[in-house]
């Protein structure tokens, strides 16, 4: 009777299996998963609703006391022990006894709960006939992929995960699915270009090199497959020709194929051909033959065309098609986000970046645009803000028309004012990068970090972007230096940081220079090949640090003793004007001028001793003094030092 | 018995204790430590809390006078603080009285000294320009930041079209390029890198140094000074050159000196090994620094990869004799 049974599961599995995807029964992708609650063996509770934040759960039907039921659960199971960092939530349901279960959990050690059902839920998933019956479930409780069936399905259902693990950018732990596959099945051509693209979205271009070769040796498919992905490869190396070459191949091959049209469109927008361009987006879009991903990436990068152009609503259709493809699309989700944000609409952008975030709560670009969105909504909602903006705001357009610096030069010229700087966008060239708003990024993070320290006030975003609005500046007008300078003058700001964004295929380019507004020069140009996104914070966090040096350096803090006893010297610079605790200064002389032959030589200005802040008050600060050629007395002059870390150690001076 | 929320209320003031005795610095059994680091407070802040999240601890943070920062960390029966105090803009100091529970703390700061160094360490060594591997070069930022000077020079010739490369040499639209390209020509099609294309007129040749200067109306913001180029190279050195071959603007080649210099006509001449295409002559080469070293002559006629450049001491010749 058993033996019967299990013939007839096995049959019916045949019949009905290999619907990955979309479904004969009532379970289908894109609809929400039914919720469930319930308990393992030892009696801990599951409640699915808890996981909609989470980007991706698996259930996994199985039977306690069927083998072949338990083969892909087994294998992701040890993937999942493997590489416990990227996230990858199993839960095993079964209709098994308890004793049953008991077993299997004493024999399998599993990683992951095994749920014991009493019908309810399977009957929910339709999986009461079929084990396994596999139900990927993805952001907001989204069921996302559906497979009955061992076997053959298992298989389709490892290389359709390992998939869904790529789009999630967990690398590693898709090239393991794949291998997994691959090991069993030399010849599936799908798990071996997941690899590829693996490789690819690594950066390790060497590797999706080989890879999408061999692939490409394979009769059929895989020539395609392989040659598809090989035009990605070299489109990447900068070998334009060589891409070409093979997305011509590829387009007559299998004139249905989508993706290399996305190739062929990068490189003729990095060309400068955007009409040519568009059009081969367009075709990546029409054409139906493409892997999701590719499909997706193909709708998000002609929506990033449409915005390019500002042509929002369309793009975001695209954007939300791309997504829809893709659920962890994070690209397309944040850049739908930059499309509202360029029309002011800034509690829709917020929305779209909180979406982004719980794609991935570690991203930089849609935490620090979900930041900037929250502060401008702020804003808008502070009437008393508000007003105060409008006033600002007005009263800079009315200067800057009028060509009018900001307030005239106090008398004691050598006392420091505050070091306010100002960011104007950063002007995008080259290709069109998958990510709208870099620039922002850049910007909004360069100016939170830099006001951070204290040493330097950055000009509120708010007010930048506010004035840039009234009068209607976009990045075209602000790479010109002469608008971008006269935009720092009537911002008050000494310092102005401007520049450009190169898109390459193989990453970012930031060319950056600091300008003076006072003298219009370049006190500090920067270059910075950003090459992933991985890094991103960290690169912005050196890059701080090298402004920041180069404006101590270039710009160092001045002023006076005003009242000198003992160790203790009082000096008129505060926190206002950017002193911190801890800073270091030279008390200086100038040197009396030489008379020789008629003419006056001037000396450098000698240091005469140096002292450290250990007081920070508004306009003034106390500090000790470190050592000293002679007392220091008031109008002592005092300069602003380089940190010397080697002396700071030695000294343990701690406040 | 007492309720799991009792229990963690009394968690709560048993940490908040310790807080205060952390403030007060009145408990310390361990060694104090006491390191500066040359980075923001911010930053450290950032550092200092995700290493003690990734090894377990609960963080939580308390402002302290004038910038400082105080971290209270806590996993299990292992407790300590941290007090970060800015020590200039630039700098900021790490002090701990790390007193509580086991005994494997000075093991644990020197893991945490080891991590910031490396953290800091591990952008200084991306900052000197590395030489290119072999299979994928790697091309430094100050090489790339000039593509933009760089531009696609036109002309239709009687027999057929021409194209080659040159790049601006001073913001009032001064382009170099080789003589042979412009053999014969007054104007020539200039192609910027953002597309646009503009009239160019030939106003200097010099067939002997093969080298031309072309001129085109506007200023420019980029441009690629000569006076500030770099003469001597050695050999070994490896080299990068951005140019149009195959009129694709900003294409990138890495490539070597594979020999010491050649005369030729009584002319010095730069041997490489690089990839060099039709359409490469008058393409800028720069150093791993970005620094202008020659220009693109040609190659080995029958090779793609032998090529030939004219030095900078050249360039400063015919330049001079304007």
């Amino acid at each position: 009777m058993k033996y019967g049974m299990k013939t007839l599961v096995l049959s019916v599995a045949m019949l009905v299996g290999l619907c990955g995807g979309t479904c004969l029964g009532g379970i289908t992708s894109g609809q929400m998963a039914p919720v469930f609650s319930l308990q393992d063996v030892s009696g801990t509770h599951y409640d699915l609703t808890e996981m909609k934040d989470k980007p991706m759960i698996v259930l996994y039907f199985f039977d306690a006391q069927s083998r072949p039921s338990q083969e892909g659960l087994m294998s992701l199971d040890q993937l999942a022990k493997r590489y416990a960092d990227a996230d990858l939530r199993v839960w095993g349901i079964t209709l098994s006894t308890k004793s049953q279960v008991k077993a299997f959990v004493d024999r399998a050690h599993p990683g992951f709960p095994v749920l014991m059902d009493h019908g309810g839920v399977s009957d929910l998933y339709e999986a009461r006939l079929i084990t396994p019956t596999v139900c990927v479930v993805g952001p907001g409780l989204m069921i996302m992929d559906y497979f009955q069936g061992g076997g053959k399905t298992t298989e389709i259902m490892l290389v359709r995960l390992a998939e869904r693990t790529l789009q999630r950018k967990q690398t590693m732990l898709a090239k393991a699915i794949s291998d997994e596959v691959v090991k069993k099945n030399p010849d599936n051509v799908k798990a071996r270009t997941v690899k590829a693209y693996a490789a690819l979205k690594d950066g390790d271009l060497d590797e999706a090199e080989k890879s999408f070769k061999a692939l490409s040796k394979k009769p059929g498919k895989g020539e395609v497959l392989g040659k598809e992905g090989l035009a990605a490869v070299y489109a990447k190396k900068g070998k334009t020709q060589k891409a070409l070459t093979l997305a011509l191949e590829v387009e007559q091959k299998a004139p249905e194929r989508a993706y290399v049209h996305v190739v062929k469109g990068d490189l003729l927008f990095s060309q400068n051909k955007k009409k040519e361009a568009e059009a081969e987006y367009k075709k990546a879009v029409q054409k139906q033959s493409a892997e999701p991903f590719q499909k997706a990436l193909a709708y998000n990068k002609l929506g990033r065309f449409n915005a390019s152009i500002g042509k929002y609503k369309k793009a975001r259709e695209l954007y939300d098609q791309a997504v829809e493809l893709d659920p962890y699309y994070i690209e397309a989700t944040s850049n739908k986000g930059m499309t509202y944000e360029k029309e002011g609409r800034w509690s829709d952008a917020l929305q779209a970046y909180r979406k982004a975030l719980t794609l991935n709560k570690n991203d930089t670009f849609a935490a620090v645009l979900a930041r900037k969105a929250e502060e401008m909504l702020a804003v808008q909602k502070d009437i008393a803000q508000k007003k105060r903006i409008d006033k600002l705001v007005k009263d800079l357009a009315a200067r800057y028309r009028k060509q009018k610096k900001s307030d005239k030069l106090p008398q004691d010229t050598w006392t420091s004012r505050p070091m306010v700087m100002t960011f104007v966008d950063f002007q995008e060239k080259g290709g069109l990068a998958e990510r709208d708003g870099f620039s922002t990024v850049l910007t909004t993070e360069l100016s939170e970090k830099l006001n951070a320290t204290g040493r330097v006030k950055a000009v509120e975003r708010v007010i930048v972007e506010r004035l840039l609005e009234e009068l209607n500046l976009g990045s075209s007008e602000l790479a010109d230096p002469e608008t971008a300078l006269r935009l720092g003058q009537v911002l008050a700001a000494k310092l102005i940081g401007t520049g450009t964004l190169f898109f390459l295929p193989d990453g970012t380019l930031l060319s950056m220079r600091l300008i003076d507004t006072e003298t219009s020069a370049i006190p500090k140009v920067v270059t910075r090949h950003f090459d992933t996104q991985a890094s991103l914070e960290k690169e912005i966090a050196t890059l701080n640090r090298e402004l920041l040096k180069a404006i101590v350096e270039k710009y160092p803090l001045q002023g006076f003793v005003v009242q000198a006893t003992g160790n203790k010297v009082m000096i008129n610079l505060g926190s206002r004007q950017g002193v911190v605790l801890g800073t270091r200064f030279e008390v200086i002389e100038e040197q009396e001028p030489i008379k020789y032959k008629g003419r006056l030589l001037r000396g450098a200005p000698k240091a005469i001793g140096a002292i450290e802040v250990v007081r920070v008050e508004p306009d003034l600060s106390y500090a000790r003094v470190l050592n000293q050629d002679r007392p220091f007395k008031t109008d002592d002059k005092v300069r602003e030092k380089l940190a010397d870390l080697v002396a700071m150690e030695t000294l343990h001076g701690a406040p | 018995m007492i309720s799991a929320r009792k229990h963690r209320a009394c968690l709560w003031l048993f940490g908040c204790l310790i807080f205060c005795l952390c403030s007060s610095m009145a408990v310390v059994y361990g060694e104090p430590y006491r390191q500066a680091y040359p980075m923001p407070i911010a930053e450290l802040d950032q550092v200092v809390t995700d290493w003690f999240k990734l090894q377990g601890f609960h963080v939580d943070r308390r402002p302290l006078e004038m910038g400082g920062i105080e971290l209270f960390c806590r996993k299990g029966d292992e407790s300590g603080c941290i007090v970060l105090s800015p020590r200039s803009a630039l700098a900021t100091q790490l002090r701990t009285t790390w007193a509580w529970g086991k005994g494997s703390n000075v093991s644990m700061l020197k893991e945490l000294n080891l991590h910031i160094q490396a953290y800091l360490n591990g952008e200084t060594q991306k900052t000197p320009p590395q030489p290119p591997k072999t299979g994928g070069p790697m091309v430094p930022p100050q090489v790339l930041s000039q593509i933009e000077s760089v531009v696609c020079l036109k002309a239709a010739l009687s027999e057929a079209d021409t194209q080659f490369s040159g790049f601006i040499v001073d913001p009032h639209g001064l382009i170099l390029t080789t003589a042979h390209g412009v053999k014969g020509l007054e104007e020539v099609t200039v192609v910027l890198y953002d597309g646009r294309q503009l009239k160019g007129t030939v106003i200097k040749i010099d067939h002997h140094r093969d080298l031309a200067f072309v001129d085109v109306d506007g200023t420019f913001s980029s441009y690629i000074s000569v006076a500030d180029g770099r003469n001597l190279l050695g050999i070994g050195e490896w080299l990068f050159t951005v140019g149009c071959p195959i009129d694709l603007r900003g294409t990138v080649y890495g490539g070597m000196v594979n020999g010491p210099p050649r005369r030729v006509h009584d002319q010095l001449l730069w041997q490489v090994d690089m990839e060099i295409h039709p359409g490469s002559s008058g393409s800028p080469v720069f150093d791993v620094e970005g620094n202008l070293v020659a220009v693109v002559k040609g190659r080995f006629r029958g090779t793609d990869t032998v090529g030939f450049l004219i030095p900078l001491e050249t360039i400063v010749l015919f330049a001079r004799d304007m």
